[in-house]
């Protein structure tokens, strides 16, 4: 099978840190340019006194508005926190979230740990396929209730990924891995509905797969993660403000269009499976769960009470994970073809930087 | 580790919909005519307009229809497969861009900024009714080049830089130049660049199915039906919205 040669290799990967690099700037350079907006003004003071945040004490003084506020309590105390530490410590905030994000994507595809492409790729993808990233990743109000959870989501994912492939032969401490699957699968259900319905659903997945595709029961700690993801659901709905009409839960904050995410998944596996390439378990839980995802964004419309942000985010992210690891088994079955692979990644990035610019300096 | 395929993925959808397989790419390839005409009839800002409709349909339909067969297009399947991809990837359809070919004073009147010395705003880099597309095409594009650049079966690696493409791709290339300077070019300059683009994937995509898989064909069967029920909704959703 013709490789490429480590010259070639070491060239695409130094050019891709570069443009990471470069685009991590930007980014960071867009973060400060956005200011407080909206709901943050709303939350950066003591909500029960009406004055601007000072100390922690005015943070637990505000738990009981923010109960009545509706949304999720998890999120908005978090938000507090991070609006009292101040702006530009918020920015860096943001930035390294965004990073891990890209980062947890690489690892659920299954690329190592230091494989730059399979963490760049899905930073520059984020952005990209985002038409209103910038209220996604950069307004502090959405990044807790929509770009955080999916923190806690992705670790929660890579755990069951991570036991599907690895099955008999897992690295490290067991009782670890499922205990931070657990409290994983707990916050990303307080942290936002969707995100809390969708690892619900991953759960029933992994089980039947378990049973059906691999022959095995799912782990207890699977079950364990079902019921802590639908008590997280239910601690998330506890507020009272949440049925209210005009309630941060209904309000829709952000909007764009999860089919590109979605097309180019489905793209890459119609394409492996007509160029000899190989389904597994983990491809097919989450194919799985991107149907999940899809189903949920239509659904959640017509359900009171629920609005459609977390849902966006979280089908692109899944997207993403899966576009990622079908790419990337798709190049280890054909490596000759993995300079197109970067070429993609150059490609979202000129994009991504060309939007950037724009914005910066007013060229139309 | 191969695994073992849930039962409902073991049929092949084409063999269970063997007798109603004509019929479901005929309400596909009328869905998209249906929604096209809708389109070109609420494209002049004033109302419906059944006569705007089908004369936009007609032209339209025309230049499918003959590129379709120039492509090699033979049967109701590929069409489908073509007016999918077309309603996914095609910008809002408006009937003004047709009459503007027509009308060579408005279709090649300069750029205002240019001859006005506030050359800043003259070129434009990015239009966002074009890079809303282009963010997905492109990907697309190459993906599906990685595809033919393989070679695991007798069918080996697909010629992909033949003349007859090289000549599209320049084309494709000289139209964006003349976006620049000439304002009302950019939106049939967008047409052409993004229907020159969806006959390529199409082109690519008919290449790739011909080749033989090694997973079980009622699974590749349904990622292609999974993968083009996708496409089709994002063209219907993004069409109505």
């Amino acid at each position: 099978m013709p490789t490429i040669s480590k010259t070639q290799k070491t060239i695409y990967t130094s050019v891709i840190s570069i443009l990471f690099i470069i685009m991590i700037g930007f980014v960071f350079y867009m973060q400060t340019r956005f200011p407080y907006v909206l709901e943050d003004y709303d939350y950066l003071k003591n909500l029960a006194t009406g004055e601007k945040l000072s100390s922690v004490k005015d943070i637990f003084m505000s738990i009981p508005e923010i109960m009545r506020g509706g949304g999720s309590s998890l999120s908005l105390v978090l938000l507090q926190f991070i609006l009292l530490i101040g702006e530009r410590a918020a920015d860096f905030i943001n930035v390294l979230f965004l990073l891990i994000i890209s980062y947890l994507i690489g690892r659920c595809s299954g690329a190592k740990r230091k494989n730059i492409l399979f963490t760049a790729l899905p930073f520059f993808l984020m952005i990209s396929l985002n038409s209103d990233w910038r209220y996604s990743y950069l307004w502090e109000f959405g990044v807790v209730n929509y770009l955080l959870p999916a923190v806690s989501f992705l670790i929660f994912i890579y755990m069951i990924i991570y036991e599907m492939a690895s099955g008999d032969k897992a690295k490290g401490n067991p009782a670890v891995r499922a205990v931070l699957a657990c409290v994983c699968a707990f916050v990303c259900a307080w942290s936002n509905a969707a995100y809390g319905l969708i690892a619900v659903f991953s759960c029933i997945l992994t089980i039947i797969l378990s049973k059906k595709v691999l022959g095995l029961y799912a782990k207890r700690w699977v079950w364990i993660s079902l019921g802590l993801s639908i008590s997280g659901n239910f601690f998330y709905l506890l507020s009272s403000g949440n049925f209210k009409k005009v309630s941060v839960m209904n309000s829709q904050y952000i909007s764009f269009s999860i089919f590109p995410a979605v097309v180019l998944a489905l793209l890459i596996l119609a394409i492996v499976l007509r160029c000899g390439g190989w389904l597994n378990a983990v491809h097919l839980f989450l194919i799985g769960d991107l149907c999940i995802c899809v189903a949920l964004r239509f659904i959640i419309g017509f359900i009171p009470g629920m609005s459609i942000n977390g849902i966006q985010i979280a089908s692109l992210i899944v997207s993403l994970v899966l576009f990622c690891s079908l790419l990337r088994s798709f190049i280890r079955e054909n490596p000759k073809v993995t300079v197109w692979a970067y070429l993609l990644a150059l490609c979202s990035f000129l994009y991504t930087i060309g939007n950037m610019l724009e914005d910066i300096g007013g060229i139309s | 580790m191969r695994i073992k395929f849930p039962p409902f993925l073991k049929k092949n959808p084409f063999e269970l919909f063997e007798r109603v397989e004509k019929p479901v790419f005929a309400i596909i390839i009328i869905a998209t005519l249906l929604v096209k005409a809708w389109l070109f009839g609420n494209s002049t800002g004033e109302g419906f307009n059944l006569t705007v409709a089908l004369g936009g349909l007609f032209f339209h339909e025309l230049l499918i229809g003959v590129t379709f067969m120039l492509m090699g297009g033979q049967r109701l399947s590929q069409l489908a497969r073509y007016m999918i991809l077309y309603l996914a990837f095609m910008p809002n359809l408006k009937y003004m861009y047709l009459t503007r070919i027509l009308d060579f004073k408005i279709l090649f009147e300069i750029r205002e900024d240019l001859t006005n010395g506030k050359t800043k705003n003259a070129v434009a880099f990015w239009y966002p009714e074009l890079t809303k597309y282009l963010v997905l095409i492109i990907p697309f594009i190459i993906v599906l080049i990685m595809a033919v650049k393989t070679e695991y079966d007798n069918i080996g690696e697909i010629k992909l830089f033949r003349f007859k493409y090289m000549v599209w791709v320049v084309l494709a290339a000289v139209i964006g130049v003349l976006i620049l300077p000439f304002g009302n070019f950019a939106n049939i300059g967008h047409f052409i660049i993004t229907f020159i683009m969806i006959s390529g994937i199409w082109k690519l995509w008919d290449a790739i199915r011909k080749r033989k898989s090694l997973e079980p064909m009622p699974v590749v069967a349904w990622a292609e039906i999974l993968l083009f029920l996708a496409m089709f909704l994002k063209g219907l959703v993004e069409s109505f919205s």
